[in-house]
């Protein structure tokens, strides 16, 4: 599908499910968050729709009423649930229309489509409300799911999806998308592509706002410079990095993100995601500490995000890895 | 666009789309109206995505066009004008809206009419259904009240429409009652054998059609060749159209009762009021109410009577009887009082008969002289507990 980038896989079995006949009523996309999940959903909604498609390909046709349509978001038969402003979890309130809704037939398209971003924000409540409607919905009604946490929602409506896995893209794949459809110079684009960690959301979300690319890169100088400060220096500076499970996950993820480069550079490879004064820094670490030593922090890594994950102590978790980092 | 039409057409038109106009939605295209001056008339259409309404105003056109404007904006300044002319133009850049009579105007900031969802038409469906607009506004009337007003189960809250053998049937029911009514077909004047496979539509549509329904006149029915929507027609100048609800209504004929044991036919407003003033003890106590038939002595000077006895916990009870022709054995069956009161509201003929089988089946009542008229409310009796 010409709209959306990367997981090709996942694309693919969307287009033969509907190239076939017999469309399962109730997807659910999962994978990290924002690596176009909703986009993939949204594009998979076009092209359910489209009117003016070849029937024999898997493509939307973009250009008629009905695809402009859900490209602008004003599809009547295209609703995606979303908790209102400044609210955190989807409520009961808005599951219950959504199912009165899906009681009706559709308005304009072929099918009555619902797009529902995030599912583990719905209240308890909620899910169990959707339960009947997710498992036997009218037959002209489709059910978008996507979630970053597939394993918090309740079995009983992860057992009624068809479940489509994605992952984060390639760096190659997030520059060029961004130079394609967001027209960004390719340096640009490629700096860009390496601080987003396949996230290709992350990425034009930040193309808009340079402050998240200077938070990003900021934090990535930190974490960079860990390797050459002293003991007293590091053990402060990782306490600081880890003030809260969320800033500790996130600094997690991109220190992994980073001392991949590390490893692979120890690794005598070429190919790094990182640009610029980053990715000099990763290369004469990786040169310094070798492939052994590098390998084996990158695996204690993993291991402090699972240990978050499991409720370790944010700051001890970053503490412990700080000190545990090879120097030379 | 340009042109001039009076004050109180284009009044009359925004007040009838405002009806579908949506209050809450996430299009905020849908709080616009669409405006559009083509062949001699203007176009006012609005839709909530369940129910559109469109309807046209005799108007003046120098310049054909398309545009939307806000709902509420529109119609109040509309709503303000003294009635005479009033001119509509388009500014050219944007979707400015400039409305002016003689004294005032005002500038109305709209959307792109493209964004405007759109309102499907009958072409090439089925051919359309015709019965007169005071049949339909009395069945609309007599059956959609008993639809269901929760959305748990969803058919319960549409009304079933089946057109067969030359009637149009409305039947709807929320699991403890159920109002059944049906109507002739006609096609110019004379009886029409028109078919057409069941539909259920939403009850608010049609309460929202009554509202809408003129004084008289035709109204056409035709569902949309895909299926998904029912339009109808009134007249030239007004159509409303509105999705219908998926799923299967249960076969209700298995449940109109077959036979009668008890039947006891009284004037409505006798039991209109014996039901209200059962009513206000009933309301405290879920809404139970005793109603007793007694057969009248044969000695021919004490008639038949329904009694009607409700007690509110704690606070006292009430006993109104009412005499009435009762024909079978005397009998004592528990209603809840509300389904007896929304009846009781809607049906104009002078008397209405209440038949009965046993305390635990379901009770009829039926209207009584009305000539023609089938209508049917079935009542599923509740349980005593003491």
């Amino acid at each position: 599908m010409r709209g959306v980038y990367g997981n090709r896989q996942a694309q693919l079995r969307l287009e033969r499910a509907v190239q076939g006949d017999g469309i399962s009523h109730a997807w659910l996309f999962t994978g990290p968050a924002e690596i176009g999940k909703t986009a993939l959903a949204l594009e998979f909604a076009k092209l359910l729709q489209c009117t003016g498609r070849d029937p024999a390909s898997g493509e939307p046709c973009g250009e008629c009423l009905s695809c402009r349509k859900v490209s602008h978001g004003t599809h009547p038969d295209v609703t995606v649930i979303e908790p209102k402003k400044g609210e955190r979890t989807l409520k009961v309130e808005a599951v219950r229309d959504m199912i009165r809704l899906a009681s009706l037939t559709p308005t304009e398209g072929r099918w009555r489509i619902f797009v529902l971003p995030d599912i583990e924000r719905m209240a308890l409540a909620g899910a169990n409300a959707l339960l009947k409607t997710l498992e036997e919905p009218s037959p002209q009604v489709i059910l978008l799911l996507t979630s970053s946490e597939p394993e918090v929602i309740l079995p009983t409506v992860l057992s009624r999806c068809q479940v489509v896995p994605m992952l984060p893209l390639s760096p190659d794949e997030v520059s060029a998308a961004l130079a394609e459809r967001w027209q960004m110079p390719a340096d640009e684009a490629k700096t860009l592509a390496g601080l987003a960690n396949g996230r290709l959301g992350w990425a034009v979300r930040a193309a808009e706002n340079p402050e998240l690319v200077e938070q990003r890169t900021h934090e990535l100088d930190e974490i960079a410079s860990l390797a050459t400060a002293s003991r007293d220096e590091r053990l402060r500076r990782a306490g600081a990095l880890g003030k809260d499970v969320e800033s500790a996950r996130r600094v997690l993820e991109l220190w992994a993100l980073w001392w991949r480069d590390v490893v692979l550079a120890a690794g005598g490879a070429s190919h790094l995601v990182m640009a610029g004064e980053l990715r000099a820094r990763a290369e004469r670490l990786g040169h310094r500490i070798g492939l052994n030593s590098s390998q084996t922090f990158l695996r204690a890594l993993l291991d402090a995000q699972l240990a978050l994950e499991a409720n370790a102590n944010p700051r001890l978790t970053l503490e412990v890895l700080a000190l545990d980092l090879p120097t030379s | 666009m340009k042109l001039t039409c009076k004050q109180q057409d284009l009044a009359r038109g925004l007040s009838t789309v405002s009806h579908a106009v949506s209050t809450r939605s996430t299009l905020p295209i849908l709080s616009n109206i669409l405006l559009s001056a083509e062949n001699g008339r203007l176009r006012l259409s609005a839709t909530n995505l369940e129910i559109g309404i469109t309807c046209w105003v005799p108007a003046n056109i120098q310049e054909e066009g398309t545009t939307t404007s806000p709902s509420r904006l529109l119609t109040d300044f509309v709503n303000t004008l003294p009635p005479a002319d009033v001119s509509l133009a388009l500014q050219p850049s944007g979707q400015s809206l400039k409305v002016s009579d003689q004294r005032s105007q005002a500038t109305i900031r709209g959307m792109e009419p493209g964004e405007f969802p759109t309102i499907p038409t009958a072409d090439g469906g089925e051919p359309p259904l015709t019965v007169s607009v005071s049949d339909l506004r009395t069945m609309i009337g007599e059956v959609a009240f008993a639809a269901a007003t929760d959305d748990a189960r969803p058919v319960f809250t549409g009304v079933l429409a089946r057109a067969r053998d030359g009637r149009l049937t409305f039947a709807a029911a929320d699991s403890f009652r159920l109002a059944v009514r049906s109507v002739a077909l006609t096609e110019n004047g004379a009886a029409s054998a028109t078919t057409l496979s069941d539909m259920l539509i939403p009850a608010r549509t049609l309460s929202e059609l009554a509202k809408v329904l003129p004084d008289d006149g035709t109204v056409y029915i035709v569902v949309t060749p895909n299926r998904n929507q029912v339009l109808f027609r009134i007249g030239d100048d007004l159509e409303l159209v509105s999705t219908l609800i998926s799923g299967q209504f249960p076969n209700y004929e298995v449940i109109l009762p077959k036979s009668r044991t008890t039947r006891v036919t009284l004037p409505t407003d006798e039991l209109r009021q014996a039901a209200k003033q059962a009513s206000i003890f009933a309301r405290d106590s879920a809404n139970i109410v005793r109603l007793k038939v007694a057969e009248g002595q044969g000695d021919g000077l004490t008639p038949g009577a329904v009694i009607l006895s409700a007690t509110a916990e704690e606070n006292g009870d009430t006993t109104s009887t009412r005499d009435g022709t009762v024909d079978g054995p005397g009998m004592e069956i528990i209603f809840n009082v509300k389904y007896l009161t929304d009846v009781l509201g809607v049906l104009s003929t002078s008397s209405v008969a209440l038949e009965l089988n046993s305390p635990q089946q379901p009770g009829v009542i039926k209207p009584v002289g009305d000539e023609g008229s089938d209508y049917q409310y079935v009542i599923m009796p509740m349980h005593s507990t003491r």
